[in-house]
């Protein structure tokens, strides 16, 4: 009788045996659905340890300056709260040769000039304004193009200065600001592999290119648009 | 493939029928087969059987499902097989689990000589429909897979306790229901 009942249950209803081979195959539920949570886990942790690894993204998220915002009640009270060895400015020091330091948050960016001049405190606020850590607006300059009989001639010139840019982030801009020279509004913008600068005048209308996108780039060709020109500020009312 | 084509491929005499069941069932096949001789040259020849019990069975017969008509051709190979060779030993001995922990429980049954193998299959049909989903479930991988209680277990989700307590009560329960039906337990 058993071999006869065991051989028998071989005829009975298929759905009761072919139910059973489909849990043959899922085998245990509560297992399956544990290792597919952790396998979507592991997927999701290697993407994203893929997508912050890519040159792009960790550029963007890690260079990312740190931001301060301070009202100063003067340039100055602004320029030593950042700056490290800043001489008071006065007018008739242009020829002092201090070394200049600039540091925001945690970090420490330094820049030397090799003057004391207003342009120098310009690049100095500028580049604090770049990264946000001053209210004040910036002074306007007040340049003669013409001074002397010298004309500033445009060109492109070379920075020695280059930062490695991914592709994709190159025509962001980081940063533009208009400046008034010799009552000619110059407008700047900063990429992230490069500067140009661009006015208008009586002539003709100019632009100037750098190959590399920092405010380096920015003060050089800001310095050799000033260079042959007297300078100064005009006070804030 | 789907069931309906290879069918069609079997009714056309083509010998790819054999092929496509292979690859849709044949570790299913290979599986009722293992579980029952425990041997694997044993299993693939009663599984190729199989499949020539299937060509020459289709045509005329035509299976609404062919999983389900190839397995149970596997399974009742496969324990002929095991009859003829007398092969419970070399099968590991789980057939022989399986066939004394039912008819221990069955206390050595005797079915009347009047009771048919169709009657049976409906008996048995209407006894696996009473029982609960999870018991039958148990029942069926016991004693139509032949699976040990440690790969139920495993496969339920079940403990080996659980298990073998269930078994135990479905036991139980055909053994009245046999009576209930006639035949002497």
């Amino acid at each position: 009788m058993t071999e006869r009942i065991l051989r028998a249950l071989g005829e009975t209803d298929e759905r009761y045996f072919l139910a059973y081979a489909e849990n043959m195959k899922a085998k245990n539920p509560k297992k399956i659905i544990l290792r597919r949570w952790l396998s979507a886990a592991a997927v999701l942790i290697v993407l994203i340890g893929v997508v912050f690894s890519l040159p792009p993204v960790r550029y963007a998220l890690l260079t990312r300056p740190v931001y301060t915002q301070k009202n100063f009640s003067s340039y100055t009270e602004m320029m030593q709260t950042y700056y490290m060895d800043v001489p008071e400015y006065e007018a008739g020091n242009e020829n002092d040769s201090p070394s200049w330091s600039f540091s925001y948050g945690s970090r420490l960016s330094l820049i030397d000039f090799d003057g004391c001049d207003a342009a120098d405190y310009y690049v100095c606020y500028e580049q604090s304004r770049y990264y946000n850590l001053a209210t004040l607006p910036p002074p306007t300059f007040v340049c003669d193009l013409t001074k002397g009989g010298v004309r500033y001639e445009v060109a492109n010139f070379q920075s020695s200065a280059s930062t490695a840019v991914p592709k994709p982030f190159r025509n962001i801009k980081k940063y533009t600001n208009t400046v008034i020279v010799s009552g000619i509004p110059v407008s700047y913008e900063i990429y992230r592999d490069r500067v140009e600068c661009e006015f208008t005048d009586a002539t003709g209308y100019y632009k100037i290119i750098s190959h590399s996108g920092n405010l380096n780039d920015l003060y050089v060709i800001l310095g050799e648009l000033l260079q042959y020109n007297f300078v100064t500020w005009e006070a804030e009312p | 493939m789907e069931d309906e084509t290879i069918i069609g491929l079997y009714n056309d005499r083509d010998e790819t029928a054999i092929t496509e069941t292979d690859k849709k069932y044949g570790g299913y096949c290979r599986t009722v087969s293992y579980n029952i001789l425990q041997s694997r040259p044993d299993t693939e020849e009663c599984v190729n059987d199989a499949y020539h019990h299937t060509w020459n069975a289709i045509p005329p017969e035509r299976p609404r499902s062919l999983k389900a008509f190839v397995g149970r051709i596997t399974r009742n190979l496969s324990l002929n097989r095991l009859a003829e060779k007398k092969a419970a030993k070399r099968g590991g001995g789980r057939y022989e689990a399986v066939y004394d922990e039912l008819d221990t429980s069955l206390s050595h049954a005797a079915a009347p000589d009047t009771l048919g193998d169709l009657e049976l299959r409906d008996l048995l049909n209407r006894f696996l429909a009473d029982l609960p989903e999870d018991r039958r479930n148990l029942f069926i991988g016991r004693y139509w897979y032949f699976q040990s209680i440690a790969e139920i277990a495993a496969q339920t989700g079940f403990t080996q306790s659980k298990v073998k307590m269930q078994l135990k009560q479905s036991r139980d329960e055909l053994r009245a229901y046999l009576q209930k039906e006639g035949i002497s337990v």
